[in-house]
């Protein structure tokens, strides 16, 4: 890139914390105008706040970064390695990358984070949709339209970045979900009345107990603007194409609106969060919950659900049942976390097979229970 | 990400019609928002708007050109138009063929004659030679020889 022209520098120009250098930005949260040294320090010192404050992490722990490739997973990949260095974390930082299956989308991005992993000199662990469901997300979409695809990815990815850093053996993983993410999901989750997700949205630890994956987001205070503008200062390589498939069509209005407010008021992405993090619901009245808990108490939950299915269940709006031993429930096939009696991943992937089998003709082995299958077996152990 | 880069020329033989060069480069993501050129070259007299006293373009004077003759897909228009009244304008009607350096700029953004303004959606990021264009007036920064603009998407891509 050709090197910008250099012009008189006016005093009103200049970076107001250091008063020498001409400022380049205006950050968002407070209208400061800084330069690029000032702007790195103040951006580096506020995450490593967020992360002592939070009590992210622990002396010699392993932490996977969930890494797509994208400008937010690159330039927390590239800070994560500066503070462990700078303050001496002892943090052992493994790149852990979910491969979906699409291509000219994710084999590009794929080849960033592989391009990252040289220059941050960490290993990178690829766990692909195609090795965990034996379906990638252009199949997928080519079996159950393009509509839908954005249900089908959210829920597998999340099993599978499970699946990775266990795999690996780490029980931590971090991602570059920034504060315009965190927004956007405490106002879509105001906007569905989903106040059950509402609550727990803004946490910038989510750890379901029995889970023994626990995430955390220590961008969850940065501004979008800031990180691609660190990126883009620092020079780091990243990819930044939109997915081929259509964005979630909720989501995207929700951001447009959000971003139409932070024009007119930057402040609002911090004031969403923060009142994000105030709500409080009021407990909701449990239905004989102590009984079922007692019944509950069985390992086998199938039995338990059977023995409680006598009492009254509450039964959610997609048709699905809530087992009262909420948490620590395992899915009946796949072994995975989950608060139903099959969890949501097998759900889907039956209902692809279903329709796969109507798509292809040649005797397909793999077509009955095929993630049930490859899930058995990554869990055998000797 | 879009990078321009602005270069006066002169024509020798009419020394008074000069204009900018303007050195297009897509990356990453916006590469295609020239038609899948990744790098384009383009020769444009920059016209001034009339509200604007100087006679010199400015950021409103490019972006008015960006969107009339580098654009070639007509929806990306979205990301530098955004309607005033709320009205979404017919594409087609004012559609404009590539190319076109006579086309005096008619839209008028300021003033908001017309229904339609020209900027940049919010959540696109704008530098002028590294600079967030918030410090530099947005659409009344006045361009100069060997300025370097570049346009990132901050929508996509976690």
């Amino acid at each position: 890139m050709p090197e910008p022209t250099k012009k008189p520098v006016k005093v009103s120009q200049l970076c107001e914390l250091c008063h020498s250098r001409k400022a380049v930005m205006k950050r968002p949260k407070n209208l400061q105008k800084l330069c690029k040294q000032c702007f790195f320090h103040v951006f580096e010192t506020e995450i490593h706040l967020t992360i002592q404050k939070e009590q992210l992490f622990y002396k010699g722990e392993r932490v996977a970064i969930g890494a797509s490739g994208g400008k937010d997973s690159t330039v927390l990949a590239s800070i994560l390695k500066t503070l462990n260095e700078r303050y001496n974390y002892g943090l052992e930082l493994v790149l852990l990358s979910i491969d979906e299956g699409i291509v000219g989308y994710r084999d590009d991005s794929l080849a960033t984070v592989k391009r990252n992993q040289k220059q941050y000199e960490m290993p990178l662990e690829i766990v692909s949709y195609r090795d965990l469901y034996n379906w990638t997300m252009d199949e997928i979409v080519a079996c159950s339209g393009i509509k839908s695809s954005c249900t089908y990815c959210g829920v597998l990815r999340r099993q599978a970045l499970d699946r990775g850093a266990l795999k690996l053996g780490i029980h931590h993983v971090v991602t570059g979900h920034n504060a315009d993410d965190m927004a956007e999901t405490v106002l879509m989750n105001l906007l569905r009345g989903d106040t059950a997700r509402l609550e727990n949205s803004v946490n910038v630890t989510t750890k379901s107990s029995g889970s023994p994956i626990k995430r955390s987001k220590p961008f969850k205070y940065t501004y979008q603007k800031e990180i691609v503008l660190y990126a883009h200062y620092k020079k780091l390589d990243y990819f930044s194409t939109e997915c081929t498939y259509a964005p979630e069509a909720f989501r995207g209005t929700a951001r447009v609106l959000l971003k139409n407010l932070e024009s007119i008021r930057p402040s609002c992405i911090l004031d969403i969060i923060h009142s994000g993090e105030h709500f409080k619901l009021k407990e909701r009245k449990k239905r004989d919950l102590a009984k079922n808990r007692k019944a509950g108490k069985g390992r086998n939950t199938a039995t338990s659900a059977a023995a409680n299915s006598n009492k009254e269940v509450e039964v959610r709006p997609d048709g699905s049942v809530s087992l009262h031993s909420r948490d620590g429930n395992r899915c009946e096939r796949c072994g995975y976390l989950s608060m139903n009696r099959v969890c949501k991943a097998c759900i889907l992937i039956e209902g692809l097979e279903l329709s796969r089998a109507k798509v292809a003709i040649e005797g397909d082995t793999s077509v009955n229970g095929a993630a049930k299958l490859t899930k058995t077996l990554e869990q055998l152990s000797f | 990400m879009i990078v321009i880069l602005l270069k006066k020329f002169q024509k020798r033989r009419h020394q008074a019609a000069h204009g900018y060069m303007l050195h297009a480069t897509g990356k990453g993501g916006l590469d295609v928002i020239f038609g899948g050129q990744k790098y384009a070259t383009f020769k444009f007299k920059l016209p001034t708007t009339s509200t604007t006293t100087t006679t010199q373009p400015t950021m409103q004077d490019l972006l008015h050109l960006i969107v009339k003759n580098l654009l070639v897909d007509k929806k990306d228009r979205c990301m530098f138009v955004v309607p005033v009244s709320g009205i979404e304008i017919d594409n087609e009607a004012q559609n404009v063929e590539n190319g076109g350096v006579k086309d005096g700029v008619k839209e008028d953004g300021e003033d908001g004659d017309e229904e339609e303004e020209v900027t940049v959606t919010p959540g696109i990021l704008v530098l002028v030679n590294d600079t967030d264009w918030e410090l530099e007036g947005e659409l009344e920064y006045v361009l100069e020889d060997g300025d370097l603009i570049s346009f990132t998407s901050t929508l996509h891509g976690g």
